[in-house]
């Protein structure tokens, strides 16, 4: 199972779905788009403590996390 | 918390907590420079606290005759506790910020009056206005009542709710909001002083966040710092277990970071031996938890730097001012909360609090 991680109030939402499964696939990507559209940041993890941004939906990642865009504080 | 606990507690507050707090109050809830507190209270509605004035002069021709907290009529206990927090805020959070923000109004009147170029005063206004934003968005909202007591209407910019900060020149920002970006470090060191003594008070009645406001939800926080964790590498992951801060290199400059626990004012930048430089605050948009934050800060740092940082505001870059300024001086003496910071605040008071009374029957 791949996950995407949307960070909020909670602590974060985790959103499950089998790479292997199309329509799971297209739910995923669906969501990517809206989330980077609303100004989420994307980024899978590449390795342990190693991340890098994600431009476009990779439904072979296995974790892609989404952060609110960023202001200063 | 069972809530016959709590009502023990409060009960007991009342009897034996006042006198702590008035000498919590003179030893820590006020910058040295504000030594003069009005107090003007209802005396129609049992003694309710209306208006907490903060003065840093002596000529208050309309002073009263001392009076001591402790004298105060002794409102119901919830009030006085919001009158606690007020008090905090309405002291570091709101006065100092407003007095930080006094030079850089001077300097627009000096700019227009002086015939300055209208793009260099639209430029000057508009940074200005954003910093104002800022400060009203970061340090002068959130749990703490802050209004209660009034604001000053005569504010420039109060009537503006949100405003995008947008990507500008650190170093023209730090030349021209000099003095803003000092009060934004006072704000940040009383706010971490604020919570810290308020915190101190509740564990001396046995029940840790009783004064502290409300709390984040533990499951939350939880689920943040697993969530951290994961994504930490080892050593990250060993630092922050140990020291709860750990070091991220910046993807674009090589440059060291150091993330502390924490939401705002939490990224060092460090030389090569690992010297704090300056920091830089910026956070995800959102109430969101420290875990969260922190792993967004590390990502941000990590995989983009440069974009985190066009958004970020630097904080205590002491070496590039011209003059001393002992407030970035302190602050960095500050950066952590412990007991050295704690025995700074107290240092920082060297007066009695004068409190006069103004009945408003």
């Amino acid at each position: 199972m791949a996950a995407q991680i949307v960070m909020d109030h909670t602590g974060d939402t985790r959103h499950e779905f089998d790479p292997k499964d199309a329509a799971a696939i297209a739910a995923a990507e669906a969501r990517f788009k809206e989330l980077t559209g609303l100004g989420f940041t994307a980024a899978t993890r590449t390795g342990p403590g190693k991340a890098e941004l994600a431009r476009s939906f990779d439904p072979t990642a296995p974790e892609t996390i989404f952060f609110p865009r960023l202001q200063g504080g | 918390m069972a809530d016959r606990t709590r009502d023990h507690v409060l009960e007991r507050a009342a009897l034996e907590l006042r006198p702590q707090l008035v000498d919590f109050l003179r030893a820590c809830a006020r910058p040295p420079a504000l030594n003069h507190v009005r107090v003007d209270y209802d005396s129609r509605s049992d003694g309710v606290i209306t208006h907490l004035h903060f003065y840093d002069r002596e000529d208050w021709n309309l002073i009263q005759p001392r009076r001591d907290f402790a004298d105060l009529p002794l409102p119901a206990l919830d009030h006085y506790r919001e009158d606690i927090r007020s008090l905090y805020s309405r002291l570091y959070e709101d006065e100092l910020l407003r007095r930080g923000m006094e030079p850089a109004r001077r300097q627009l009147r000096a700019m227009i009056e002086g015939g300055a170029s209208p793009p260099m005063i639209e430029s000057f206004a508009r940074a200005m206005s954003v910093r104002e934003d800022h400060l009203r968005r970061y340090h002068r909202s959130g749990d703490v009542p802050l209004y209660r007591y009034g604001v000053d209407p005569g504010r420039p910019g109060s009537d503006r709710t949100t405003v995008t900060v947008r990507a500008r020149d650190v170093r023209r920002a730090d030349m021209i909001e000099a003095a803003p970006v000092d009060a934004h470090a006072w704000a940040g060191l009383a706010a971490q002083h604020r919570a810290y003594m308020l915190d101190e008070l509740g564990l001396t009645f046995g029940l840790p966040g009783l004064f502290s406001g409300p709390q984040v939800d533990p499951k939350a926080e939880a689920r943040g710092l697993t969530l951290l964790k994961a994504w930490l590498a080892p050593e990250q992951r060993a630092d922050y277990e140990k020291h709860r801060h750990f070091e991220v290199t910046g993807g674009a400059s090589g440059k060291r970071y150091r993330i502390r626990h924490g939401r705002q004012m939490n990224i060092d930048e460090l030389d090569a031996e690992g010297r704090k430089v300056c920091g830089w605050c910026f956070l995800p948009e959102g109430q969101l938890v420290a875990g969260d934050v922190m792993l967004a800060q590390k990502i941000a740092l990590e995989t983009g730097e440069l974009a985190a940082l066009q958004v970020a505001n630097r904080i205590g870059n002491v070496p590039q001012y011209p003059h001393p300024r002992p407030g970035l001086r302190h602050f960095d003496e500050a950066a952590f909360i412990d007991r050295a910071t704690w025995d700074f605040a107290a240092r920082a008071i060297s007066s009695p609090v004068v409190v006069a009374d103004w009945s408003t029957s």
